[in-house]
């Protein structure tokens, strides 16, 4: 053909979202101290850092490192793993609307830490509502892979994750229906609605390696979620195993958004917004939007959860219903303008 | 270089799509695969991609089985570009051509130079280098055709399968595609290029394979293979056949019934 030949320069952005995710991450950092600063005691907190480091029991130390730390840690924690497997998810199916819950594992999380509260063995052991959640999210997993093992295509894979999340959802139904007492019922409806309040190091440790797992599976999928732009029969073609994908990405998916589920209940939008935030600023690219997406995630989360302690609201507000609050009118401002662009 | 399938029976939802059909491409060659709707056109090309199991008969690519051949391998080996292909996202047309090497990088690694002088080629040939920064949603369907196609080539594989390359073109750009397939053929790749224009087909292809109701009726060098008897059989069609002034032969669709009329030339 006859097009003059171009020089030949870079086609690749990647050292444009390192600039972003350079940024992003700082963000995020600076989040995290502030998250750490506020609270409602006042405390002083390099008295109460040179308190824990010498071994000195002392009350700011101990709201330092058990109050303070672990809520944090959760904040960026569950963030992140909202931002990157909703970039997953968005990349995967194709379909801007997808978010970390597209697949039924956050309800099958709520659904499983709802037994437990149920069941009555959320006040013997600590940690036995996050436990419920992760083995609600392994149980969804499984189902979900069995399908993908099968070969089925995406369009079957949001179908089931579909019924997944309105069996779970008719689950938790039915279970507040059956509540015991009016009690127990708002004492679940109130955990659903999502919340870092009073979290321990012992969840930051429960949810730490099974995030980081899931963290990593998804990661691991980049350049295929970058094939995938074109199409399975493309992608497949360009050498990667889309039944390998699939289950990377359900088990990193449950991994993730299971555990944030378990520790901190359902805290919406955030997985569906971010990425959208990302795309713009990395080409659009699948792969490129995925630590972006996570961290700016986790910006979001720390963000929510701040303005959720320094409103004058008492009890505090819930963490989901200021996500949800700030993240649904953003989204129909983002897919108005959209349309207008078209 | 050489990618045969022999015999090759193919079921999709157990219903019979390919019955028994053989195919073999070399290293500069050219191949149309020509056939009205519905003769499994599409399903031939996949199964020689790899991309649908075959229930009986088997796929070679140099003598071994496609299935034995590892991924990576495969996919630096054979490029394919399928007909349904859109863009999901927004991507600038570069990052898009880019994909092509995907099979040429180790993990993690970043485009090299030799990524970088492929994509250009690819571009230029294509003549999509001017739409390098532009995206998804603005390319016309030709253009985002062309995009596609660069794509494939930017793979620069030793067998290329292309699934109605030059459909959403117009007549320049046809004759542009094809005599780009021609000239890639040449250098060295071998292509089988479904199409639907078997004016251009005859024209620009070294074979043609006619695929009807799932077999093959015709494989053979275009002036043998579309014969009179043929195209009324698997087309249901007659055409015009004239000489250009150089010599060459063409033919153009002319009929939809099997006769011509009488005050036709």
């Amino acid at each position: 053909m006859t097009a003059p030949t171009p020089l030949v320069t870079r086609t690749t952005p990647e050292t444009g979202s390192r600039g972003l995710i350079a940024g992003v991450g700082l963000l995020v950092a600076t989040l995290t101290v502030a998250s750490i600063a506020v609270g409602y005691a006042a405390i002083d907190l390099p008295a109460a850092l040179g308190d824990w480091l010498a071994g000195r029991a002392t009350l700011p130390a101990l709201v330092l490192m058990e109050l303070r730390l672990p809520r944090a840690l959760l904040g960026g924690l569950v963030g992140f793993s909202l931002g990157l497997t909703g970039a997953v998810m968005q990349g995967y199916l194709r379909n801007p609307l997808a978010d970390p819950g597209i697949l039924g594992i956050s309800s099958a999380a709520a659904l499983g830490a709802v037994v437990v509260f149920y069941g009555g063995l959320a006040g013997s052991l600590s940690l036995a509502l996050p436990l419920g959640g992760i083995a609600g999210a392994a149980l969804a997993a499984l189902g979900i892979n069995g399908l993908a093992a099968r070969g089925t295509g995406t369009l079957g894979l949001i179908l089931a994750g579909i019924g997944l999340s309105s069996l779970a959802g008719a689950l938790t139904a039915l279970a507040l229906n059956l509540a015991p007492n009016p009690y127990a019922a708002l004492e679940i409806v109130f955990w659903l609605m999502g919340s870092l309040a009073d979290r321990s190091m012992d969840h930051v440790r429960l949810c730490l390696p099974l995030m980081a797992l899931g963290w990593i599976l998804m990661l691991s999928t980049a350049r295929a979620l970058d094939a995938l732009a074109l199409g399975e029969d493309t992608a497949a073609s360009l050498g990667f195993d889309l039944v390998s994908v699939r289950i990377r990405i359900v088990t990193g998916a449950a991994l993730a958004v299971g555990s944030g589920v378990a520790v901190s209940g359902a805290i919406g939008f955030v997985g569906l917004v971010v990425p959208h935030l990302v795309r713009p600023l990395v080409g659009a690219r699948p792969g490129a939007s995925l630590w972006p997406s996570g961290l700016l995630g986790a910006a979001l989360v720390l963000g929510a959860d701040l303005v959720v302690r320094l409103l004058p609201t008492r009890p505090e507000l819930k963490l989901g219903v200021v996500t949800a609050l700030v993240g649904a009118p953003f989204l129909i401002a983002l897919l108005f303008r959209r349309e207008q662009g078209r | 270089m050489r990618l045969a399938a022999e015999e090759l029976q193919v079921r999709l939802q157990d219903r019979p799509i390919l019955d028994g059909v053989s195919l073999s491409v070399g290293s500069g060659e050219l191949v149309g695969l020509v056939g009205p709707n519905g003769a499994g056109k599409t399903t031939f090309l996949r199964a020689l991609a790899g991309l649908v199991p075959p229930f009986t008969g088997r796929i070679l690519l140099d003598g071994r089985p496609l299935s034995a051949i590892p991924r990576d391998e495969r996919a630096r080996r054979l490029a394919v570009l399928v007909q349904s292909a859109g863009i999901g996202w927004p991507m600038r047309v570069a990052e898009v051509v880019a994909l092509g090497r995907l099979p040429h990088r180790r993990a993690f690694a970043p485009l090299s130079e030799a990524d970088h002088a492929a994509v250009a080629r690819a571009m230029a040939r294509a003549d999509v280098a001017h739409l390098r920064e532009r995206a998804e949603p603005s390319l016309s369907s030709g253009e985002r055709m062309r995009v596609l196609l660069a794509r494939a080539l930017a793979v620069e594989a030793e067998i290329l399968l292309a699934d109605e390359p030059i459909t959403a073109l117009d007549p320049a750009h046809q004759l542009d595609a094809m005599d780009l397939l021609r000239a890639i053929s040449r250098a060295g790749t071998g292509i089988v290029a479904v199409l639907h224009d078997l004016t251009l087909a005859a024209r620009f292809c070294d074979r043609l394979v006619v695929l009807s109701e799932g077999r093959i009726v015709a494989d053979a060098r275009p002036a043998l293979a579309l014969t009179d008897p043929l195209l009324q059989a698997a087309f249901g069609i007659s055409v015009l056949r004239g000489t250009h002034a150089d010599g060459t032969s063409y033919i153009l669709p002319w009929h939809r019934s099997g006769r011509l009329r009488e005050d036709d030339p």
